[in-house]
């Protein structure tokens, strides 16, 4: 195992490695324990909420709780949307599975963690399902998503379902604070207040741009200066731009703005969508009755585009009614 | 107007200009007489043989059916044929009211009876 | 449709034989394939849209028993993406002399006009170069020479483009085969056996003017036999009336230019009915083209919204509910027919912007991903999430200080650094 002193993204030198390091979460994390007292009786477990927020964190610890020093010999963790699709995801379940066979100490299974798994299709998830039920007794899945209405009911039924809310803004001041210490830099209050504002309740986010704060200053102290420069530096400048061109209806320069996105960093169609949605709130000449009136736009194409064939035709559209709505604003006021 | 055979016709005297107009298009000649080959551009040579004999030719078509030759000039698809007059595969006016053309079409074709040889 | 099914693909002739016209391009095929091809090594299939072209390859490899690897217009033909697909393929050819009860394999390159034009420069070289490597090879010894050739993997184009000029740098390497559009009479015949195996009753006379108006493009008639079919009532001469005339080679510009010159939507959508443009292709274009027809952005909004709403059924239809087709096509005939100003002619974009874009980003695109990948490895996430949530800060913490060891930890090697360092900012 590393050495914590050996990683350098604090996101990972400070991921929790049992279930009672982990910040908030209070139910959640008593549920699991007593599942860590009789391991035979643990379920498939499914962990829904925002990004950010633990779950990847807590399955861990509770691979490593269960197993020890052994653990990563009897976890596989799989991201699926990295995975191509379902086939791959089938054989190296089997494979790990068959691998592996043989339990360790008193517990009689492996644990897959599947993470992301609101990524796959529907007919991804009919099959894990059916995987779910042919290797009942010997892999116990942990999904973890975002959505939990973009699981089937089928797969939500077959495990226990744990929410993870926003992580309190207490409570990330507090762990902020805590990592600061470990790491020998002041951080000023004002500015842990603005680097929590600023995550969203992901303190995935939170502990990086505290890192990249704290890398800003040579006095090793954290002041609101250095983190708004994290925030101006981190905000996603190109989406911004095309979200402005398109609002204000040149909507040709919009449109090659989302090509490059798509080009130069292969973004997908849902991965800008997202970032359009976050922004949209950020744009300052909107009244609350126009952002929301946008973000019903952008909900509607981003369905579209689930559905549709084309990705680039669909986030083109949703920039030709920015540019619409934009036109007849003008023309309003 | 001349009417010529696809598998090999003989033309007149033309003198060697012509005959290298003539071989250029990639006709085949072989001692004698000439013959169009599947490679050629058949409305070039048609125009060719045309202007190099000052009078308008044709060429036979061949029935795919019964194998006989045939003018263009009794179709009434005439007005609107996109290869009127080249010489081609058609279906001969007698064989176009036969009953399942079709199957006889691919009998014939799958039997090898427009086999490499007579179409050269 | 009473179908499922489009009858073109339905009745995509199995055999040679089936294949109806154009007998000496298909016996010259043939030769090629089976006995000819020491002297060329490569055959070129030109001819108009509609006729067979790609039907005989799939047939005769069907019956001659090659196994085909296949390239079409939607893939990007530069050197490269040819050299990577056509390279391993006709490099290991004795791989192939071992698979059992198979010729091996042919290589198509299906539609290859594209190569033709300015944006895949390139094109035509590669597929020069495929010939060149063997080439190099038959320099050996001649004693190998036939046996060697004998075995190489066919290779065979397909193309519309009669602008021969351009072909001339493959003239010497491909056996050129020439299609013709196909005579009156023998479109007729393949109708009237669709009829007998779809059950439908037509009259000889309607199914000649079909054929008549099909300008000797079979896949066309054989696509207006299924649209006016569609009724279920015996077919008359006077319903095949209404057929928009197929004054044929409905290109891409011609296509375009009906679409946005249309004055109605009805209109349009006949323009759509005959064109030989793929469907993929056609919503892209009109996508790329639709800001240059539509100026007003109220209008342009309204137009896009159309074009979303085609896209999704396009998404639906998928390959095989074919019967939504109608809905696809009477969107986009909306769609390019809102704006209330008259038709201006304009440049068309071409080809698609898509592909231009992703093409000319697509070594950036490979190592952010591998990138990612390791960073994905190491904190327990994705690639698109370390893409979006570290690589802005890992970026800004390396750039501030250099001698932070994050590039180690990750395992980055000197390009991705370099990458990541010099990469815009999203
Ligand atoms: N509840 C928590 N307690 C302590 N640390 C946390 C907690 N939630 C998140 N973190 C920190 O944030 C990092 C990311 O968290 P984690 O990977 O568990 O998020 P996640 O919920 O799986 O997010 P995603 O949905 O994006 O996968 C962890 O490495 C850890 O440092
Ligand atoms: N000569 C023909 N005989 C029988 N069916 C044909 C013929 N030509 C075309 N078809 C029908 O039309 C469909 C499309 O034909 P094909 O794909 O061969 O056209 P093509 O010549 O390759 O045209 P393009 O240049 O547009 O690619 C076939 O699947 C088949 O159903
Ligand atoms: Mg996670
Ligand atoms: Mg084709
Ligand atoms: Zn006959």
């Amino acid at each position: 195992m590393e050495q914590p002193e050996n990683i350098s993204m604090w996101v990972e030198k400070y991921r929790p490695k049992t279930l009672d390091e982990v910040v908030d979460l209070k139910s959640v994390v008593e549920s699991l324990k007593a599942f860590l007292k009789t391991p035979k009786t643990m379920p498939h477990l499914l962990f829904a909420g925002m990004p950010g927020t633990g779950k990847t964190t807590i399955a861990l610890c509770i691979a490593r709780q269960l197993f020890g020093s052994s653990w990563r010999t009897f976890t596989l963790e799989l991201n699926a949307s990295d995975e191509r699709g379902i086939k791959i995801v089938r054989e190296r379940i089997k494979d790990f599975a068959r691998y592996t066979r043989g339990a360790f100490g008193n517990i009689p299974y492996v644990i897959i963690i599947l993470d992301e798994s609101d990524q796959m299709t529907r007919q991804a998830q009919t099959a894990l399902r059916r995987i779910m039920e042919t290797s009942s007794n010997t892999c116990r899945f942990m999904l973890i998503c975002n959505y939990s209405s973009k699981i089937i009911e089928p797969i939500q039924s077959r495990c226990a379902v744990f929410r993870f809310s926003m992580l309190d803004k207490e409570n990330m001041v507090e762990h902020l604070g805590y990592i600061s210490g470990k790491e020998n830099v002041s951080l000023l209050p004002d500015a842990a207040e603005a680097i929590v504002e600023y995550s969203e309740g992901d303190l995935r986010r939170a502990i990086n741009a505290l890192q990249t704060a704290s890398a800003y200053t040579k006095t090793k102290t954290v002041d609101k200066k250095a983190v708004l420069r994290v925030i101006g530096e981190a905000s996603p400048k190109k989406v911004q731009l095309m979200l402005n061109k398109a609002l204000g209806s040149d909507f040709v320069e919009a449109r090659r703005m989302m090509y490059e996105l798509m080009g130069q960093y292969g973004l997908s169609g849902s991965d800008i969508i997202r970032q359009v949605h976050r922004e949209i709130f950020k744009v300052s000449h909107l009244t609350t009755e126009e952002k929301a009136e946008l973000a019903n736009i952008i909900g509607e194409y981003d369905f579209r585009l689930v559905e549709g064939a084309n990705d680039d035709i669909q986030l083109s559209a949703l920039l030709a009614q920015f540019s619409k709505f934009g036109k007849l604003r003008e023309a309003g006021n | 107007m001349q009417v010529l055979n696809r598998k090999s016709f003989k033309l007149p005297f033309v003198g060697k200009d012509k005959f290298v107009r003539l071989t250029r298009v990639g006709l085949g000649y072989d001692g004698g007489s000439f013959h169009v080959r599947d490679n050629n551009n058949v409305e070039k040579i048609v125009d060719i043989i045309s202007d190099v004999l000052g009078e308008k030719v044709s060429f036979f078509q061949t029935c795919v059916l019964c194998g006989q030759d045939f003018l263009c000039s009794g179709c009434r698809h005439q007005d609107l044929c996109p290869t009127k007059d080249l010489p081609l595969q058609c279906i001969c006016e007698n064989c176009r009211a036969t009953p399942k053309l079709y199957d006889q079409y691919v009998k014939n074709l799958g039997s090898g009876k427009l086999a490499s040889t007579e179409l050269r | 449709m009473k179908d499922e099914l489009m009858w073109v693909e339905k009745y995509r002739p199995k055999r040679i034989a089936e294949i109806v016209g154009n007998e000496e391009a298909k016996v010259s095929f043939v030769e090629w394939l089976r006995s000819n091809r020491w002297r060329k090594k490569a055959a070129l299939l030109y001819g108009p849209p509609g006729v067979g072209k790609s039907a005989l390859v799939h047939a005769a490899a069907n019956e001659l028993n090659f196994k085909i690897i296949e390239m079409n217009a939607s893939d990007i033909r530069t050197e490269k993406a040819i050299g990577k697909i056509a390279g391993p393929a006709t490099t290991f050819v004795a791989l192939d002399k071992f698979s059992a009860n198979t010729e091996g394999s042919l290589l198509f390159l299906d539609e290859v006009d594209g190569i033709f034009g300015v944006q895949d420069r390139g094109g035509v070289g590669a597929i020069l170069k495929i010939f060149a490597q063997k080439k190099g090879r038959k320099e050996k010894k001649t004693k190998e020479r036939k046996e060697i050739q004998g075995s190489q993997i066919p290779v065979v184009l397909a193309a519309n483009d009669p602008d021969l000029r351009k072909l001339r740098p493959l003239r010497k390497v491909c056996h050129l085969i020439r299609f013709r559009k196909v005579r009156i009479p023998l479109i007729v015949v393949l109708l009237q056996k669709i009829c007998l195996m779809e059950h439908v009753t037509a009259g000889f006379e309607a199914l000649e003017a079909i054929a008549r108006n099909s300008g000797g493009d079979v896949r066309s008639a054989i696509n207006d036999l299924q649209t006016l079919s569609e009724g279920g009532e015996a077919l008359r001469v006077q319903d095949v009336a209404s057929l928009h005339p197929r004054n044929r080679s409905f290109d891409f510009a011609d296509t375009l230019k009906g679409v946005f010159s249309a004055k109605s939507s009805q209109e349009a959508m006949s323009v759509l009915n005959s064109t030989t443009i793929d469907f993929d292709s056609l919503v892209l274009s009109i996508h790329d083209n639709l800001p240059l027809r539509c100026k007003d952005p109220v209008e342009l909004g309204v137009a896009y919204d159309l074009l979303s709403k085609a896209d999704v059924f396009r998404g639906r239809i998928g390959l095989e509910n074919w019967r939504l087709l109608k809905y696809f096509f009477s969107l986009i005939s909306q769609a390019t027919t809102v704006s209330s100003q008259p038709f201006q002619p304009f440049d068309f974009i071409f080809p698609p912007m898509r592909i231009i874009a992703l093409f000319w980003t697509k070594g950036k695109r490979v190592t952010l991903e591998a990138l990612c990948a390791k960073i994905g490895a190491r904190c327990h996430v994705s690639r698109r999430s370390a893409k979006l949530d570290f690589v802005p800060f890992i970026k800004a913490i390396l750039k501030e200080d250099k001698s932070a060891p994050l590039g180690a930890w990750f395992q980055l090697d000197d390009k991705e650094m370099g990458h990541l360092m010099n990469m815009g900012r999203l």
